[in-house]
């Protein structure tokens, strides 16, 4: 295998992938180098050997979702959006990750195109480069790597027609508070069709290299001689890209900013909400969402309807709730605005617009 | 062994056509879905949706793997299988007979560089 790197012009630290670009930056270079293998290898002097393209990098705080994936049933986006974590969609499909300085990606792209021995030989690898300073790591379950059965890293395979992603995470030195927290959703109990990531329990590589007994991998609890002990753990040489190839990565980095891509093209998920309202009773509301934007209301529970409600045989509150409120955004403040003066105890005794608010935000 | 059907029309990229008229019933092979394994997931165009011949139109997704699904022809939608919505494993069941979308095609032409099924036969036993 061999380190694919941009060019030495982007800094002494490029082949780190440090000097600032956007996560769909390296994306759209695995996807160029997927799609240029045979040109990359044939124009260097290691033609002949098996094409097979490693890389690493890193960027700041980012969540990156699976292909298939509803953006808000798996991410905390006011988290996202107050703490500037960047929202990317990949094109490998899978759950969604946080990455931030304290993580190296990791990519490697093959000429193979057999998933499951493709997959599982890099997974083996990236296990055996821990094992060899003393970790107990192994490849688990059919995309994970684990040190003593905690989460260290998490892979994606993208197939292409005559090539390969495989791409993951290294949690070195992460921010678990906000890797937590920025893929939480902040809804309460949010359902789609779209596909769900699995939460597990995660640990950082740095813990395990700064007790190790043996002084050589305790130097390695800085991350830079870490890098360099995997990129020369996996490659026998490398491949440097020219400023023209660097134009074409940009371009295809285009696609991934589309909005359309960005939304994907599942969009729809229902939310869930449940609670006690004192002297109400026990309430569940239903909301159907589609872009963003609610288009059902359902509302049932233990409740009573007041007596000028239970009078006029036309209230039906999945209707006046569904009516008022479609269109408008499943945040906080746009429900209430949206809400103002509906009334609900008009027609819900002991019941105010600001307790269903409440309910719904777990206020 | 991978199943092939007499009678279809074999992608490169492991989709198969059933032409009928100037519609283009497509889905993908049995090789496809073997090397993918479990799938969680089609991502397919709506109907009036534009595909091209050679570009992607939709995905799949499966427990280990996702995969763009390649366009055998250009033209319009005039139908997605909507029981892969809910249902994508029913490729893995038979990926023959769960198309995945349906092509009112632009030029009947193109599908004259498809392979029939001994080509794609030879084709997939060098993969």
């Amino acid at each position: 295998m061999l380190l694919v790197s941009l060019p030495h012009s982007e800094g002494s630290s490029d082949i780190y992938g440090e000097q600032g670009r956007r996560l769909v930056f390296y994306l759209a270079m695995e996807e160029y180098v997927a799609g240029h293998l045979n040109d990359l290898f044939s124009n260097s002097s290691f033609s002949g050997m098996e094409k097979e393209l490693f890389f690493i990098w890193q960027v700041p705080p980012t969540v990156i979702f699976g292909r298939n994936q509803v953006m808000e049933a798996e991410v905390n986006i006011p988290y996202c959006r107050e703490h500037g974590v960047n929202l990317f969609r990949r094109k490998s499909g899978g759950g969604c990750v946080y990455s931030d300085w304290g993580n190296i990606m990791v990519s490697c792209i093959s000429e193979r195109t057999d998933v499951a021995f493709t997959f599982d030989r890099f997974l083996q690898k990236l296990a055996l480069a821990l094992r060899q300073l003393g970790l107990n790591a192994s490849a688990s379950g059919r995309n994970d790597v684990v040190i003593d059965g905690r989460k260290v890293s998490g892979n994606a395979f993208y197939l292409m027609p005559k090539s390969s992603i495989v791409h993951g995470t290294l949690l070195y030195d992460s921010d678990f508070d906000a890797l937590e927290r920025a893929i939480t959703p902040s809804q309460a109990k949010i359902t789609s069709k779209g596909v769900a990531s699995v939460r597990q329990h995660v640990v950082n590589v740095k813990d395990y290299l700064e007790t190790s007994d043996d002084a050589s991998v305790r130097k390695l609890s800085d991350i830079n001689l870490f890098k360099k002990y995997l990129t020369d753990f996996f490659c026998k040489g490398e491949i440097v890209l020219s400023d023209k190839q660097v134009a074409e990565i940009e371009s295809i980095e285009k696609t991934y900013l589309e909005p359309s891509f960005l939304k994907g093209r599942n969009t729809s998920y229902n939310l869930e909400f449940h609670g006690k309202i004192e002297g109400a009773g026990e309430l569940s509301v239903g909301m159907d969402i589609e872009c963003g934007k609610i288009t059902k209301v359902h509302l049932s529970g233990d409740y009573f309807l007041t007596a000028s409600s239970r009078a006029n045989a036309a209230v039906d509150m999945d209707t006046l709730l569904t009516d008022r409120l479609r269109g408008c955004s499943d945040d906080e403040d746009s429900v209430r605005s949206t809400l103002k003066g509906f009334g609900m105890e008009n027609y819900i005794m002991n019941m105010t617009d600001e307790k269903f608010i409440g309910l719904i935000f777990n206020r | 062994m991978s199943k092939v059907i007499d009678g279809l029309l074999y992608s490169e990229s492991h989709e198969w056509v059933k032409v009928d008229g100037d519609i283009a019933v497509i889905g993908v092979t049995d090789f496809a879905q073997k090397e993918m394994g479990d799938i969680t997931y089609v991502d397919m165009p709506e109907p009036d949706d534009e595909v091209s011949k050679g570009e992607d139109f939709g995905a799949l997704e499966s427990v280990k793997a996702s995969s763009d699904l390649y366009s055998p022809v250009s033209g319009t939608v005039v139908e997605n299988n909507e029981a892969l919505a809910d249902a994508p494993e029913l490729i893995n069941k038979d990926a023959f007979a769960n198309w995945i979308i349906k092509v009112k095609m632009e030029d009947m032409s193109e599908v004259s560089d498809l392979m029939d099924s001994k080509a794609y036969s030879d084709f997939i036993e060098k993969q």
